[in-house]
């Protein structure tokens, strides 16, 4: 029986293996684009939790509302419109010294701080003092503008959503 | 050492997996619109009493605290909890029909899910508000957590309606004087950030569904005070508030009331504005990430459910199949113990094994059987062939060539044989004195082409050591017993194997075409036609690979050589008969369960880790424990059937894990090798009649 048996291992080019080398350019080209959608996705996500967006607050831009206390309680019209009209004054600051300070957890702890240790002079009912004065100092407590009875606040007995 | 780009995309697929399943987990499993029923408890010491008694507006940013309240007989509408497919349109018509408007507080994970809808607010005319992201109770939450809940939901509402809001909703929030410090605290944070808290003064009650009665007589002003009422969008079924707010709308109009949005109502300008391109684009990237986020996962969960499938119907066929090889054979031998006694030839190509050919070829030499031993020396360079010429062993020859690789010796000890059976080993494995009867005993059925023997590890001390001996016993042979029983073997493992020399012949004998010569050689034969069986009982002890850098390489070899047989016998998936069995039955298993499944390895890893962070961790580690008890029935099971001490199974839960890791490298580095086609080390350089000693490193940019 004559053996078909191969003796020699040679010229025989073994299973996958491209001399060329070009499927390997190709290989490593689809592996970086792979690698580059998986970081820029990764790059995504970390830039949009820290990312900051614009938030420009709004003015408190409260327009006078002569008479428009029929009925409630306490607030005398003419000191509490002379208050509302000041009220723009106090601008919220910009957008980028906003997000600034809140990088800093500390920053937040420091805004209580102000309102806690100012006196307690606000009232619901407006203080029979000249009007638009306590209205202005820093970091005081202002009443509440005119529209809202702050006599008997509406108290609701069920927890709320 | 230098750094494969495969291993690079590696990390940072499994980086960004790790990213999509946090993102997924974190937007599916923390907070959640559910029941509202939480309590606010906490002191109120540090609530300014302008807060607690003031408006529910509450402006407070430089230190200057304001609130503010609506106009009188003025209804500042708002809804909480959408967008919502089912209600929020339905909500809006009913808005349009009485010609009102309305804040809209939206869940950023609802904004994601349902971004039209946001757009249809906006577009109505209505207005905008944040209510984080998850529905967070916020004043629980450390300052970073709430500032992520609130900006993603700003940079959300941007990227799905291009407007940005300043206004803020707490979750769980009611009316100011239940402030508590924590929630005036994070009250606070927002305004530093810009945001305006809106909180309430009247409660419709209507996330309760108490009745579209008991709603409407809730929502009805009493005072002819403004108030901001609050309505939910979303959440559950809000029929009933559809309904109350048609009801409720129509008894305002007719007592004169104006219901409209937060800002309208109390007074501010400029709440929300167009947003800069920059942050649309951010937001909309942003919504797209979270959703392929949920799609990957989603993906990956039914592959891993497919992956645990798998394993199971595996468990079933191996251990059925077992029980079906065991009794055959077991049969077999009381019937017909020894029917074969035709001499067989030993073929032992050897490469440098001058550590093991002496003891492998004296138990060869030791057999009960009629045999004649040649063994090929491949061009070594440590006096192999002498150290085997010294033994001065009756019946054994010693062939010397150069070297030309293992396919190539073992052709050559074929061509010298004189018998009709072979035997192949290697050079470092020692046989039993029954071994080799053994093995040639089911060459007495005509249609058998070769037998597979029982390779065991010799070497089992030490970690290494155990978990290869637990792999050959659980993995191997009882693979070797499935494989029989389906006919469709894919490898007699060139340790020992049998053959029958027509069926070799008829082949064209030992192809160097792959690395693993032995499974080529297998499934070549399968296809022509031969049984391939598996005889449990011819024992071969081989030495396991001792260092990790060995077993690399060994593993390695394996598995890229397999893949390269595999890709060689392709055709046989379609072919019939006996080619077709191994085609659709043994290619198919080795493509799931030794190259997908392995791949899949690490996935199932970070899933574990997600499993153990987002949902239950007691049911998560109850799955793996049931998945290590299966695995430990399957060895218990193994280890028996081959007559071996279940001692050394206490290391298998480790195994399952290590040994889970070097495998799926082992893939991954296979798999890369063979799509980029690198020549390997051990490749064979085209030679052109020239006596010359094998390069070690082959060309081009060649892997370990």
């Amino acid at each position: 029986m004559t053996p078909t048996l191969r003796s020699r291992s040679r010229s025989v080019t073994p299973v996958f293996v491209d001399g060329s080398g070009r499927r390997l350019r190709r290989a490593r080209i689809a592996l970086f684009a792979a690698a580059g959608l998986a970081a820029a996705y990764v790059v995504l996500v970390v830039v949009s939790l820290f990312g900051v967006p614009t938030i420009a607050s709004p003015l408190l831009a409260l327009p006078a509302h002569p008479g428009a206390v029929p009925g409630s309680s306490a607030s005398p019209a003419p000191s509490a419109t002379d208050r509302a009209s000041t009220a723009p004054s106090v601008l919220p600051a910009t957008r980028e010294a906003a997000s600034i300070t809140t990088t800093q957890p500390s920053a937040s702890t420091s805004a209580p701080a102000p309102s806690a240790t100012a006196q307690p002079t606000p009232s619901p009912t407006p203080s029979p003092t000249a009007p638009g004065s306590s209205a202005l100092a820093p970091g005081h407590i202002t009443t509440t503008l005119p529209g809202h009875s702050g006599s008997a606040p509406r108290r609701s007995p069920s927890p709320h959503p | 050492m230098r750094v494969r780009a495969h291993w690079i995309t590696l990390c940072a697929l499994l980086a960004a997996l790790a990213v999509a399943l946090v993102v997924q987990g974190y937007t599916h499993h923390f907070g959640g619109i559910g029941d509202d029923s939480v309590v606010a408890t906490g002191p109120s010491l540090r609530v300014p009493q302008a807060v607690a008694t003031g408006g529910p507006v509450i402006v407070a940013n430089n230190g200057a605290v304001r609130t503010a309240g609506p106009k009188d007989r003025t209804v500042a509408l708002t809804f909480d909890d959408g967008p919502d497919p089912r209600w929020t349109p339905q909500v809006l018509a009913v808005l349009r029909k009485h010609n009102a408007h309305a804040t809209f507080f939206v869940v950023g994970t609802q904004v994601i899910a349902h971004p039209e809808l946001l757009r249809d607010v906006v577009a109505q005319g209505d207005e905008v508000g944040v209510h984080t992201l998850t529905h967070a109770n916020l004043g629980t939450l450390p300052v970073w957590h709430q500032q992520l809940e609130l900006r993603t939901t700003q940079e959300i509402i941007e990227g799905a309606a291009g407007v940005s809001t300043s206004l803020l909703r707490p979750p769980y929030s009611s009316v100011d004087d239940a402030l508590t410090d924590a929630d005036w605290a994070s009250v606070q944070n927002a305004a530093s950030d810009g945001y305006v808290t809106v909180l309430t003064t009247s409660d419709s009650d209507d996330w309760r569904r108490p009745g579209v009665a008991r709603i409407m007589a809730v929502s009805q002003p009493t005072r002819p005070h403004g108030e901001v009422l609050l309505m939910h969008d979303g959440g559950g079924d809000r029929s009933q508030t559809v309904a109350a707010l048609d009801r409720l709308l129509t008894r305002l109009d007719a007592d004169g009331y104006t219901v409209t949005t937060v800002s309208d109502a109390v007074g501010l300008r400029g709440t929300m504005h167009p947003a800069p391109v920059v942050e649309r684009a951010i937001g909309a990237a942003l919504i797209n990430a979270v959703r392929a986020s949920d799609v990957v996962v989603l993906a990956l969960t039914w592959a891993l459910l497919l992956a645990g499938a798998v394993t199971v119907v595996r468990a079933v066929l191996v251990l059925g199949a077992a029980r079906r090889h065991t009794r055959r054979v077991r049969a077999a031998a009381r019937l017909l113990p020894t029917v074969v006694t035709e001499p067989a030839t030993v073929i032992v190509p050897a490469y440098n094994e001058s550590a093991g050919i002496e003891a492998a070829v004296r138990s060869i030499a030791a057999s009960d059987h009629p045999i004649e031993i040649i063994v090929v020396d491949d061009g070594s360079t440590d006096g192999t062939a002498d150290i085997v010429e010294r033994l001065g062993l009756p019946g054994v020859r010693v062939i010397r060539q150069a070297n030309g690789g293992k396919p190539a010796a073992l052709n050559r000890g074929l061509r010298a044989a004189s018998h009709d059976l072979i035997v192949m080993v290697d050079g470092d494995t020692v046989f039993e004195a029954d071994t080799v009867r053994r093995l040639v005993q089911p060459f007495a059925d005509p249609r058998v082409g070769a037998v597979s023997g029982n390779t065991k590890v010799a070497n089992r001390g030490g970690l290494l050591g155990a978990w290869q001996h637990i792999e050959y016993v659980v993995g191997f042979n009882l693979d070797r017993r499935l494989f029989d029983v389906a006919e469709c073997m894919p490898t007699v493992p060139g340790a020992i194997g049998g053959f029958r020399r027509s069926a070799l012949e008829r082949i064209g004998g030992v192809s160097s075409e792959t690395l693993a010569e032995d499974t080529d050689l297998t499934m070549a034969l399968c296809r022509d036609g031969w049984r391939v069986v598996y005889e449990e009982d011819a024992l071969a002890w081989t030495e396991a690979p001792a260092t990790l850098a060995e077993l690399w390489k060994q593993r390695y070899r394996w598995c890229y050589g397999t893949l390269q047989a595999m890709w060689k016998h392709r055709g046989a998936l379609v072919q019939k008969d006996a080619a077709g069995k191994l085609g659709r039955r043994g290619l198919v298993y080795l493509l799931v369960l030794q190259v997908l499944l392995p791949l899949f390895a690490p996935v199932v890893d970070i899933f574990a880790i997600y499993g153990l962070v987002f949902l239950d961790p007691v049911r998560v580690i109850g799955v793996w424990l049931a998945f290590l008890l299966v695995q430990l029935l399957m060895a218990l099971y193994a280890f028996r059937l081959d007559g071996e001490s279940p001692g050394v199974l206490w290391t298998l839960p480790l195994q399952q894990v290590v040994y889970r890791q070097l495998m799926y490298l082992v893939v991954i580095q296979s798999v890369f090798t063979s799509l980029a086609g690198t020549r390997l080390r051990w490749h064979r350089m085209e030679r052109y009649g020239t006596l010359k000693a094998p390069t070690p490193a082959g060309s081009g940019p060649a892997t370990r």
